[in-house]
């Protein structure tokens, strides 16, 4: 299992390596000019082109990745924002709680009620539970999850006046933005938990459960979920690494100060260090949480083995 | 007796000079009335209001709370053109000059200042008694120091061009003295307001590296806090003496605490207006009938220093021809796209190359330059050679007018774009619409690929016409690839005149030609209106945008 894991993670180094070189590619053949963002649009061609200069942005994108991947190297470091001069491990560490806090609240939401009701569906299937939960999930698949912000904004904030309209730093705060993020993902994982669990339901050992007495609620929870849910696993853990890169519209929205309202202004901006530094965030996150779930494919099913 | 009795016998008393004022003041205390209240029954009565209760009545406390809709950059003057930074930026520093309401330049840091014959030389005098927020003095190596930082910072700062030929010479502690290369009349708009901020040379040495996130400055408030992509706060600065003249108060400022809070999108900036987590909100057509009929909101209105134009690329083929690009300008109807996308009031159309709120916009010009006639510019394009062909798109020698029209991404140019191109389509010309994303745009038009530009520019000064028009912008922000050796030699000219009557006439000139030559057609001047919470009392709005803080107070 050790060996497993260092080899991914070696292997993870790689898809790193490239997509990095992917990045830096794309800066050369992304039109827009990151001096004319500095400078603003009344600048000098003059100034333009000392500032172009002085940043190295003519040098062609392998001499400027050499130093991007020499300054990682020696230094430790992404380089600085082109916008706010700051290290790029600075802009981004300042954000990335705020968006780990929606990532696990949107998980553990979503994955709690998805998981439930995939079950209450699969138990009463074809009864007027498995009905409500089809056509809920339907409903939070097909709304706009913009939309649902919206509209939660309307009733919460300015006609309740529960919970503040947009900010972070209090649990009030996060309150929308997790929901706004769960709605899709409940809809996703009670299909898949419905779906695997009739499955499951319909094995022979599940038969030789309930003809040895146990009861319905041993069978149901011991022995079909933990098998029904590997799926549902993989699903978990893609949702997670896609999270954790910023939930872009709802962190938008919500004024939530996350890895994904930084990617969307560095890119509006041309502030390549940066959008880097968020891309491999993300590609890391991936990465990672790919990994867990290959673990905990192991841990909830036993006779799968890595070698 | 019920409140509402009490209240009046209070009154009745008060107007029949039945009590004295000290026991007004326990009864009415007794009663909950604010100090404000308080100062206007006396008031009402005739009775002279104690002074501690009129100066009570503007509650000192409370906070002030705005919308940014990004991120400040950094609150480093020195190195950033974003405006986000300069919404902020702007109350922490001060500069030795300001721009009052008639939009003349007065001296601020400066008690006052002189301009030498040959206008090569500025001299100010400085105010005693002005500290930083760090506590330090500021005097003659204040300015020394922050021009020199400017010069140092070089070619990476969007204003370079304000140290750019000029030496500072400290004649005394309280005397400073810039030397101009050639005389500069744009000097005045850039050196007045938070870019030009003085800074504190021990703050910024102490901060080093993060200075952008440690501004100090002299002005009426002081950096608090900056949440990143959340909020920004900012505290009333106590030892505050040098408000600006249009200011009654010119101390510290009666609201404690000013915010931010960064919302980029507009249906959650109305909802926070609502709700009272801020107190101003810039509306759309959509949202200003609403708050219009509102009674717990007042509407604030700005002339922007801003000009929207159809910018006309002279260097290519279809554009070359001065009687079609005049024929454009008569073939566009501004009134119907300010009535139509501006719905409301939130523009004005303009005909000239300066709007009405940039120094150097004549009503005579406006007057008599190209407006809409369809019949004049048919006519025009006739004589031009362009005739009409059986699809009703105008050719000549087999080439259709058929113009790349470039623009931003933005919805409002879009619109805008759409309707020029229906517009245009009466006239027998067939616009084609391109639109792009900003950054692209900007990288995109130096090229000189298209023909026609929907674009906007904001400026307050009319040395913007050399930013935009000038020959030597080629290739950045001349985005009209326009040359006129005579416009150039003006444009010069305007910027070393320092006589305010004598440069408007320059200008005025400039404009003429301008006209004639068409290489933009004005279409529109926004007008900014701004919803904010009647809990603000006594704010002001400057004419060209940007509320003045210091008289207003925050009642309970």
């Amino acid at each position: 299992m050790l060996a497993y894991i260092i080899r991914r993670i070696l292997q993870s180094f790689i898809v790193l390596i490239g997509v990095s070189i992917a990045v830096a590619a794309m800066t050369e053949f992304i039109p827009g000019d990151p001096a004319q963002a500095i400078l603003g649009d009344n600048a000098s061609p003059e100034a333009l082109a000392q500032l172009r200069e002085e940043m190295g942005l003519n040098d062609p994108f392998y001499v400027q990745y050499w130093r991007f991947v020499e300054r990682l190297v020696t230094e430790g470091s992404l380089g600085k924002s082109i916008r706010t001069n700051r290290e790029v491990l600075t802009e981004i560490s300042e954000r990335f709680p705020n968006t780990l806090v929606l990532t696990i609240g949107a998980v553990v939401l979503s994955s709690t009620i998805g998981i439930a009701s995939g079950v209450l569906a699969a138990v009463r299937r074809g009864k007027p539970t498995d009905a409500a939960v089809l056509i809920g999930t339907t409903i939070g698949l097909s709304v706009p999850s913009f939309w649902v912000a919206l509209l939660m904004i309307w009733l919460f904030s300015v006609k309740l006046g529960w919970l503040p309209v947009t900010g972070s730093g209090t649990w009030k705060h996060a309150i929308m933005p997790i929901i706004t993020l769960s709605l899709g993902a409940v809809a996703t994982k009670s299909r898949l938990t419905r779906s695997s669990m009739l499955e499951v339901l319909g094995q022979d050992y599940i038969r030789t459960s309930r003809a040895k007495g146990l009861a319905e609620r041993q069978v149901v929870f011991t022995h079909a979920l933990r098998n029904a849910l590997l799926p549902v696993i993989t699903i978990i853990g893609l949702q997670f690494g896609g999270l954790l890169g910023g939930a872009f519209i709802t962190e938008v929205i919500f004024s939530w100060p996350g890895v994904g309202q930084l990617a969307v202004n560095s890119i509006l901006y041309r502030d390549f260090p940066v959008v880097q530094g968020t891309v491999l965030l993300v590609t890391v996150a991936f990465v990672f949480t790919n990994l867990l779930v290959d673990i905990a494919y192991a841990w909830v099913d036993p006779r799968i083995r890595y070698s | 007796m019920s409140e509402s009795d009490s209240m009046r016998s209070l009154f009745d008393d008060v107007q029949a000079r039945r009590i004295d004022r000290r026991s007004f003041l326990q009864r009415a205390v007794a009663l909950g009335m604010t100090p404000r209240a308080m100062a206007m029954v006396l008031g009402a009565a005739g009775v002279a209001v104690p002074a501690g209760l009129a100066a009570a009545a503007q509650t000192q406390g409370g906070s002030f709370t705005e919308i940014l809709t990004q991120d400040p950059a950094t609150l480093d003057p020195h190195v950033t053109s974003d405006g986000a930074a300069w919404t902020v930026f702007n109350e922490i520093y001060s500069s030795l000059i300001y721009q009052d309401l008639d939009l003349t330049y007065k001296g601020l840091l400066a008690e006052s200042f002189e301009v030498s014959e040959d206008s090569t030389e500025i001299t100010f005098n400085l105010r005693d008694g002005i500290t930083f927020h760090d506590g330090t003095e500021f005097n003659a190596d204040s300015v020394k120091f922050t021009m020199g930082r400017l010069a140092e910072i070089g070619a990476k700062s969007p204003i370079y061009d304000m140290a750019l030929g000029i030496t500072v010479e400290v004649i005394d502690e309280k005397t400073v003295k810039f030397v101009f290369d050639a005389p500069n009349a744009a000097f005045f708009n850039g050196f007045a307001g938070g870019y030009a901020g003085i800074m504190s040379q021990a703050a910024v040495e102490a901060a080093g590296e993060d200075y952008g996130r440690n501004p100090v400055g002299t002005n009426a408030y002081r950096f608090e806090e900056w949440n990143t992509g959340n909020s920004i706060s900012l505290s009333a600065f106590d030892d505050f003496t040098t408000a600006e003249s249009y200011f009654e108060n010119t101390g510290r400022p009666h609201i404690d605490q000013l915010a931010w809070k960064i919302i980029a999108e507009p249906f959650a900036q109305i909802a926070s207006l609502e709700t009272g987590e801020v107190d101003a909100v810039d509306l759309s057509a959509t949202d200003l009938p609403r708050f219009q009929n509102d009674d717990r909101f007042e509407i604030f209105e700005a002339r922007e220093s801003t000009l929207g134009y159809l910018g006309l690329t002279r260097v290519r083929p279809l554009m070359e021809d001065p009687n079609v690009r005049l024929a454009i300008a008569h073939g566009v109807d501004r009134q119907e796209i300010v009535d139509t996308i501006f719905e409301g009031g939130l523009a004005e159309p303009v005909s000239t190359p300066l709007p009405p709120s940039v120094p150097g916009f004549s009503e005579e010009l406006a007057a008599s330059a190209p407006g809409f006639d369809p019949e004049k510019a048919k006519q025009l394009l006739e004589e031009a050679g362009w005739v009409e062909g059986g699809d009703g798109i105008r050719e000549k020698d087999g080439v259709k007018m058929q113009p790349q029209l470039y623009t931003s991404t933005s919805a409002t140019y879009g619109q805008i774009s759409t309707l020029i191109q229906a517009q245009l389509r009466n006239i027998g010309i067939d616009v084609v619409i391109n639109q792009i994303e900003q950054a692209a745009l900007l990288d995109f038009t130096p090229k000189g690929e298209h023909d026609m530009l929907v674009l906007s520019w904001g400026w307050s000064d009319p040395d913007v016409l050399y930013l935009f028009l000038s020959t030597d912008r080629m290739g950045s922000s001349n985005r009209v690839h326009y040359s006129n050796p005579d416009v150039d030699a003006l444009l010069v000219e305007g910027q070393q005149t320092l006589d305010q009557e004598a440069r408007m006439e320059v200008y005025f000139k400039i404009q003429e030609i301008l006209l004639q030559d068409t290489p933009w057609v004005p279409l529109y001047m926004p007008i900014t209106k701004t919803a904010v919470n009647k809990r603000v009392q006594g704010m002001k709005v400057f004419p060209t945008g940007g509320f003045l803080k210091n008289d207003a107070w925050i009642e309970d």
